[in-house]
Order: C-alpha cells, then sequence, then structure tokens
C-alpha cells in the first residue's frame, strides 16, 4: 500500500464508522422513538439478547468437537460465574477467571 | 457529541447506570464518555509501550473479554424481571453460530432477534385491544 492508498482506506473507514454512529440519531431521536412503540420496544428487548450474544461470541473459536474439548473455556467461565454470584464483585470475578484461564491453559491443557 | 464517543464500554455503562434525578442526564453520560476516551488511549499507549518494550507473551489473556461478558451478562439476567430477551439471545446466536459458521452469524441474529420481537410486539397489541 502507497501513501494514497492509505489515505483513502483510512478515509472510507472513517466515513463508514462515522455515517453508523450518525445515522441512527439523525433518524430516531427521543421524541421520535417515543412516537414509534415499536422502535422504543427494539431498544428495550434488544440489549440483554446483545449481551448473551457477545458472550457466545467469545466462545466462537472454541472447538468443542477435538482435544480438550472446550474444557479450559468452560471451567474458566464456570468459576467466573461462581465468583461472581458469591462475592458480587466485578474486577474479583474477572481476575478469578482469567488467572485461572491462564492458568489452565499453560499448565494444565 | 456524544455521538462520536459512543464506545462499547460507555454504552455498557450508560445502559445500566441509574443516574440520580438531580444531575443532568446527557452531561453524566458525557463525563463517562469522555473519562472512557481518556482510560482507552492511556490504557492503550502504556499497553503499546510496555508491552514492546517486556516482549511477552501471556497464552489465555484475552478470556479477561469473555469473563467481562459472562459478568455484564450475569447482572442483567439477575436484574431483569423477564429473561425472555437474555435467553433468545443466547439460544439464537447459538443456533445462528452453527448455521452461519463463526465469520457471518452476528448479522442474521440481530436480524432474528429483531424479526422475534416484531411478534412479541404483535401479539402484545393484540391482548390490548381484547382488554
Amino acid at each position: 500500500m502507497n501513501v494514497v492508498e492509505r489515505i483513502i482506506t483510512i478515509a472510507i473507514a472513517s466515513i463508514t464508522n462515522f455515517l453508523t454512529r450518525c445515522l441512527p440519531f439523525a433518524i430516531f431521536n427521543d421524541k421520535k422513538t417515543k412516537a414509534l412503540p415499536f422502535v422504543d420496544g427494539v431498544g428495550k428487548f434488544l440489549p440483554p439478547a446483545i449481551m448473551a450474544m457477545l458472550v457466545v461470541y467469545c466462545f466462537r473459536n472454541v472447538n468443542f468437537s477435538a482435544q480438550p474439548y472446550g474444557l479450559p473455556e468452560l471451567i474458566a467461565s464456570a468459576l467466573t460465574i461462581a465468583v461472581h454470584l458469591w462475592r458480587k464483585n466485578m474486577f474479583l470475578s474477572l481476575f478469578t477467571g482469567t488467572i485461572s484461564y491462564i492458568l489452565l491453559l499453560n499448565f494444565v491443557f | 457529541m456524544l455521538i462520536f464517543a459512543l464506545s462499547d464500554e460507555t454504552f455498557v455503562l450508560n445502559y445500566y447506570t441509574k443516574i440520580p434525578q438531580e444531575y443532568d442526564k446527557t452531561k453524566v453520560m458525557t463525563w463517562i464518555a469522555a473519562l472512557d476516551w481518556t482510560y482507552w488511549v492511556t490504557g492503550a499507549f502504556l499497553g503499546g509501550f510496555a508491552g514492546s518494550s517486556l516482549n511477552l507473551q501471556i497464552k489465555g489473556l484475552d478470556f479477561v473479554m469473555t469473563a467481562l461478558f459472562i459478568v455484564l451478562a450475569l447482572d442483567q439476567i439477575r436484574h431483569e424481571k423477564n429473561h425472555l430477551s437474555s435467553i433468545s439471545g443466547f439460544v439464537v446466536t447459538i443456533i445462528c453460530l452453527l448455521l452461519f459458521g463463526k465469520t457471518y452469524f452476528l448479522i442474521p441474529t440481530l436480524l432474528i432477534l429483531v424479526v422475534e420481537f416484531y411478534f412479541i410486539y404483535k401479539q402484545r397489541a393484540k391482548k390490548e385491544n381484547t382488554k
């Protein structure tokens, strides 16, 4: 890639990024959204589903059909959930989950 | 202003924080976004600097992100009254991942979720009409 090509690439990326962020705000503002109960409803319905979707998304590269059958991921996730339900401390949960995953991946499997 | 600052973390925080009545909502959200960006830029800078000078690779560190989403989804599930959205998000995503493969499954997932809500919405409207 030469300099011109790089500039063009960056420009395309900025414009599309800008548009995807701007359009929803341009089309729907608070008043209009209230007038469109369906759009308002989608806004309330989707966020929890998206959270669940992101969890699944993180597991997309895990291969459950071959050794070690996604076990490090599953064990670390179970630990994260357990610690979070027990202490309800986000940083502690993140720390425990990640450290246990690193240990599992490097020393156990 | 806020539009440019919209990042994943900011969305999560703004979505979950209950802003007290006496504060101006837009102001609080803008501050969250601004601070978020400062942390992000500083963090990325320090990380890049430390990473290039230390040159060590920790295998599995990327699980932080998975753990973060697990914790957030868990909090969501604990606080909501109706689990329909969380459960369908989970189930639909898995089905789409199996059907479409790991490169393209997010867009069909979102489309299906919107369609699903369309039917829920219709049903709700029907119920309200019969009342």
